[in-house]
């Protein structure tokens, strides 16, 4: 009977464990279920790899290196959160409450940790992974990394001005990295799977969208060349005290851009280092007024019109009045008998109006046009400039004359850079590049060397015309640059002075821009080098200041590019009569 | 049962079907029915048991091999850490900075003047020009004022008064690593890690 | 009850309606043998669900601290394969012999407790409560368990015609249980106290004791045991987090927590065998206290109840052949070892289920270890022999034998195989 009472009991007993289990697997697993899951899931991302930007050998200007994240799982950091935040805070030099809060991430009060929160995002992988060590050799866990890949500039500062960089977020900010964004971003995956105890379930719910990797983007820059042109150009900014500077080189035949610097420029690896004024390119942005170097478009205008010829000879005055406005030369002369070699090599301003009172101003403006001055070249930087050319109905008679010799209008560096690399190129205008190949933008334009345009502006005759008269610039005892001269070859160029207007008086205030533009050799031009410094503060003049940057980075482009002297007579053209 | 029977076994006499079914209804015995089942069942069991037992080590195999893919991926992730390590040494090398810097130590100087020697004919072409010190380049920047990063406000954090006889013990959870013994709280420049 | 759903014969013309269902239930559990194959079978339906589950529990463990998944499922094939040449022994062994043995097999118990808590201890999860033995641990407890069932059903065997007294009820069965509870509560094993303590308690219910003395013992026993889990702030953590795992998922709740969790995930045919999610680490334990967890998770709803019913059949038949036992010391030992597993599978079953506290009590014949395997499959082997015993089965059994023996020759000559 006993025995009976106790079956009977057992069998309540497991009619009550049934009766649970029904209850817990048969009608409500859903609720808790879903917890079980929830409890089990991780889901993080698969961060695509960033594209590389190369220079025109593949030699990598940005590339992703594989850095880190560092994330916690905050059911297992949880109870020792506040010592893993130190050492993280600590080694990671983040904000200690920060990591606090991630520590200790939750779906909301009361519910179950979520098992993935960041602790930090691209941190340089042996970095990371010191850290990661610190915090298990403490004997906390819960806390591990990922691939997260982290923008590297292995050349710091060379070409960041033209690169850009990316913000904390990894979003681009400026320059090559955020027009091109599309291309070099890809595509992020993600991946999301069961873990137990900090194992992977393989038989549990796995799913994973592999990232799609950017393309990378390559330049026609040389990042040697942009090296020693930004080094060179650093160097003669500090010493004359300038405010900026820049200088390009052009692959003449081509027009490729082998090389655009800036200064000051910035280290790319830490752009927040750097004022915001400094990060873009000022080659691009910048706009003033040219100066002599705008001579040679207006003189192989001329030539180019039948108007002139290099030995076309000119009775220079000492001065050249204008309504109440009087025309001088920099330097100081009596009645001198100049050809129109020789105003270009002396750099004769009153010359160089006379000269161009045979042109009508649609002429001028038609020549200066098609130089593209006022045009933007499009090579696939944001915030490229027009610059500012006068329509010829508003000329009066000062414009032209202004105009004439690179006062009254404004251009940024590369506009002057292409203008005369088309005097080189035997009178065609090559649209630049800095995009090798061809890559489309943000907004949708297509760029680069392959979609490069070409129209003539003047014939190769006056086109070779110019050169010789440029070749009397550098030439020793003719011209106003003989410094930028190179032993053994022929070197075209020009130099230019240019009064600048100042910000806040809205008038020439002594400030200068000085320029050097020119090509080599001069019969066979190989590249074109312009260089122009803004506002030196040692009386710098174009001659004295940018030629020699224009001479070191031609000889620089010359060697490296083994370009042999073309051996010919170098031109002797009269300046004088 | 009764398609078991199989006709070329059994001699059909023509004339006589009625007495085949007779005879076939006749020929099963009751009582035999029973004596199959334990076994099949028995058998059916053990299949039974077989394939859970199977499938039980197929997913205990699966787990191995998740073991074998994490240690395997976790040897990649090294080795890929090491590659980039050295890739990233080789970039340090190869900086323009670097060789410029390297060369600059060893006494040289861009040569002012570019000249080629053709080595067939031993020609030479441009004005061979010796280097002079004056051909020297800063290579490295003017010092600079202070960036930006020195000048920022510290950010403030109000702390409850810690509880006696704990305070001591902050500096040391970090182990030696954390010789730079700033302490956590109120760091801020967060740049560097981001 | 699955092991008569499938009656063994059936006769032509049967009524196939509820009642005649039930009736013939009722003729076949009714039968002498029935006992005797429902044990049987459920044993070893539990011993393969539990080697099965043990594999499928412990692999990521034993592949994650042994570098070997088959780890403790090999070991606990090995328990099982020593485990069943003693359960074979135990079914044949004679009554005389088995009550000789009890009183040593008490005493060797009592010593091992004993040298516990001396240099041959080991503790595991804070509990002191295992010795070991060169490769092995072993935990005294289970086998003293066991021992004292034997030993309480001897004395009282003996003394059938002096229970009216309190004093022969009482010496010198209650000082040697209490020594032996006693022991084991030094080691600080709480459940283990609890089961020898739910045994005793359940002999003096099977011998008659009057039921106010029950009232007064289980009062006494709260009181104690509400004392002893007060003392220790992790016992308290366990206990008190029982009722809602959930409330500190975090600590105390964990264990329970994940339990429930897995169990849910399960539904109602679970996961499929293997695919446990839990058992990859949250759930501590899984292949000794909370396998019961893993099996809900991985079998479901169907796996669970299959679970219970078949520890209902053992309880069933165990209690049956009691019942049938015209000796005393059969029913009084038979009683305790259905108590003594019986109280084993509710307490683990209703701490997984978190209608219990944790304690670390592991699921009869299911659960990882050796040391509880052993004494367990052994006092099912002498139920089994029991029952064999019983004198109508032992009838049934030799007719059967006969029975066979004709079959035999009849197969052999006149019956062609194919209609066999």
């Amino acid at each position: 009977m006993r025995l009976r009472v106790g079956l009977i009991v057992i069998a309540m007993v497991l009619s009550v464990f049934g009766v649970r289990l029904v209850q817990l697997q048969g009608l409500d697993p859903k609720a808790y279920a879903a917890r079980a899951d929830a409890a089990g899931l991780v889901k993080l991302p698969l961060p695509a790899t960033r594209g590389e930007i190369t220079d025109r050998n593949g030699v990598p200007l940005a590339e992703s290196v594989s850095g880190l994240m560092i994330f916690a799982d905050p059911q297992r950091t949880r109870p020792n959160a506040e010592k893993i935040a130190r050492i993280l805070a600590n080694r990671l030099e983040l904000d200690y409450f920060d990591v606090l809060d991630a520590l200790r991430k939750s779906n909301g009060a009361g519910k179950p940790d979520l098992r993935f929160a960041y602790v930090a995002r691209r941190v340089p992988e042996a970095t990371a992974l010191a850290a990661v060590a610190a915090v298990k050799k403490a004997g906390f866990q819960g806390v591990d990394t990922r691939p997260d890949p982290v923008r590297f500039y292995p050349a710091k500062d060379v070409g960041a001005n033209l690169l850009g960089f990316l913000g904390a977020d990894g979003k681009p900010l400026a320059g090559l990295e955020m027009m091109f964004e599309k291309q070099l971003a890809g595509k992020d995956g993600s991946e999301s799977y069961e873990v137990g105890g900090g194992n992977r379930i393989p038989l549990g719910e796995n799913t994973e969208v592999k990232p799609v990797n950017g393309k990378d983007l390559t330049l026609t820059i040389d990042r040697d060349v942009q090296f020693y042109a930004q080094r060179v150009l650093r160097t003669t900014v500090q010493n004359s005290r300038a405010e900026s500077g820049a200088a390009i080189a052009i692959d003449t035949k081509t027009g490729d851009i082998l090389a655009l610097a800036d200064y000051p420029s910035y280290d790319a690896n830490d752009a927040g280092a750097a004022p915001k004024a400094d990060r873009g390119s000022r080659a691009l942005s910048n706009v003033y007024e040219p100066g002599s170097v705008e001579k040679v478009l207006t003189t192989s205008a001329l030539i180019d019109a039948g108007k002139v010829t290099p030995r076309t000879r000119i009775r220079v005055p000492a001065n050249l009045p204008i309504g109440s406005d009087v025309i001088n030369d920099y330097f100081e002369h009596s009645l001198i008998k100049l050809t129109l070699a020789g105003v270009i090599a002396k750099s004769s301003n009153i010359g160089t109006v006379l000269a161009t009172r045979q042109f009508k101003p649609e002429q001028l403006w038609g020549y200066l046009d098609k130089f593209g001055l006022g045009h933007r070249a499009g090579i696939g930087l944001a915030g490229e400039t027009r610059g500012l050319l006068p329509k010829p109905a508003d000329w009066t008679e000062l414009t032209q004359a202004t105009i004439s010799f690179g006062q009254g209008l404004s251009v940024n560096a590369l506009q002057m850079a292409t203008a005369i690399n088309a005097v080189a190129n035997g009178g065609e205008l090559i649209s630049p590049s800095l995009i090798k190949g061809r890559a489309t933008t943000g907004s949708g334009v297509e760029v680069g060397s392959d979609v490069a345009t070409r129209h003539r502006v003047i014939s190769p005759q006056a086109a070779s015309a110019a050169a010789k008269m440029m070749e009397m610039v550098v030439t020793q005892g003719a011209g106003t640059a003989p410094g930028a001269g190179i032993p053994g070859y022929r070197v075209a160029g020009k130099t230019g002075t240019a009064q600048q207007v100042g910000k806040t008086c809205k008038c020439y205030d002594g400030s200068l821009a000085v320029s050097f533009a020119g090509f080599a050799p001069a019969d066979d031009p190989r590249f074109t080098v312009y260089v122009v410094i803004q506002k030196p503060k040692n009386g710098g003049s174009g001659g004295g200041t940018a030629g020699p940057v224009f001479r070191k980075v031609m000889s620089y482009l010359l060697q490296k590019y083994a370009v042999p002297p073309t051996n010919t007579p170098p031109a002797a053209l009269p300046v004088e009569w | 049962m009764s398609s078991l029977v199989n006709p070329g076994r059994v001699r059909v006499p023509r004339q006589a079907p009625s007495a085949i079914e007779r005879a076939r209804l006749a020929l099963v015995p009751t009582r035999t029915v029973r004596a199959p089942r334990a076994p099949f069942a028995v058998l059916v069991a053990l299949l039974l048991g077989a394939g859970v037992v199977g499938l039980l080590m197929f997913n205990t195999h699966m787990q191995q091999a998740s073991f074998y893919a994490t240690s395997l991926q976790q040897r990649a992730d090294a080795l890929a850490a090491k590659r980039q390590a050295l890739e990233m040494e080789v970039a340090r090398l190869r900086d323009p900075q670097q060789l410029a810097a390297a060369g600059r130590k060893l006494g040289m100087v861009v040569p002012p003047v570019p000249a080629f020697i053709d080595l067939r004919t031993g020609k030479i072409s441009g004005i061979p020009t010796p280097a002079t010190s004056e051909d020297t380049m800063r290579i490295t920047s003017l010092p600079a004022g202070l960036p930006e990063e020195f000048n920022k406000k510290p950010r403030y954090i109000k702390l409850p008064p810690p509880p006696a006889g704990n305070s001591v013990q902050t500096q040391a959870d970090d182990g030696p690593a954390s010789a730079g013994g700033t302490p956590a709280g109120g760091r801020n420049n967060s740049a560097t890690a981001r | 009850m699955s092991a008569t759903a499938h009656p063994g014969e059936r006769t032509f013309g049967e009524d196939a309606g509820i009642r005649g269902w039930v009736a013939t239930m009722r003729r076949h559990l009714d039968r002498p043998l029935t006992p005797y194959y429902l044990l049987l079978g459920a044993t070893a339906l539990l011993l393969a669900i539990g080697l099965v589950m043990v594999l499928s529990a412990s692999s990521v463990d034993g592949f994650e601290k042994h570098g070997n998944s088959y780890y403790w499922a090999l070991k606990q094939l090995m328990w099982v394969v020593v485990a069943f040449p003693c359960a074979w022994v135990a079914t044949k062994i004679p009554l005389r012999t088995l009550r000789f043995l009890a009183w040593p097999g008490l005493l060797v118990a009592v010593v091992m407790l004993a040298l516990t808590q001396t240099g041959l201890g080991v503790e595991v999860n804070g509990n002191k409560n295992w010795l070991g033995l060169g490769p092995f641990q072993v935990q005294p407890s289970e086998v003293a368990k066991f021992a004292m069932v034997l030993w309480c059903a001897d004395v009282y065997a003996r003394k059938d015609k002096l229970l009216g007294s309190w004093w022969h009820l009482m010496i010198p069965v209650i000082p040697v249980a209490g020594l032996i509870t006693g022991l084991v509560l030094v080691g600080g094993d709480l459940g283990t106290a609890l089961v020898m303590f739910a045994i005793t308690l359940g002999m003096l219910w099977v011998i008659g004791v009057p039921a106010r003395l029950f009232v007064g013992a289980v009062s006494l026993v709260s009181v104690a045991a509400l004392y002893l889990a007060a003392s220790s702030d992790e016992r308290l953590n366990r206990i008190t987090s029982f009722a809602d795992p959930f409330k500190d998922f975090q600590s105390s709740g964990w264990q329970a927590g994940h339990g429930i969790l897995g169990m849910a995930s399960g539904g109602l045919f679970g996961k499929g065998i293997g695919a446990s999610q839990q058992k990859w680490g949250n759930l501590p334990e899984a292949h000794t206290d909370f396998i019961f967890a893993v099996l809900g998770e991985e079998l479901g709803l169907a796996g669970t109840l299959l679970v219970l019913v078949l520890f209902l059949t053992i309880a069933y038949a165990g209690l049956r052949v009691a019942m049938q036992a015209e000796n005393l010391f059969v029913r009084y030992a038979t009683a305790g070892i259905v108590i003594w597993l019986t109280a084993h599978a509710i307490i683990n079953i209703g701490m997984v289920l978190a209608l219990l506290p944790v304690i670390g009590i592991p699921l009869p014949l299911v659960s990882y270890g050796g040391s509880s395997l052993v004494p367990e499959l052994v006092a099912l082997g002498l139920v089994i022999g029991f029952a064999r015993s019983e004198p109508n089965a032992a009838g049934e059994l030799r007719r059967r034998r006969s029975a066979r023996k004709t079959q035999r020759a009849v197969n052999a000559g006149a019956v062609p195989r194919r209609w066999s």
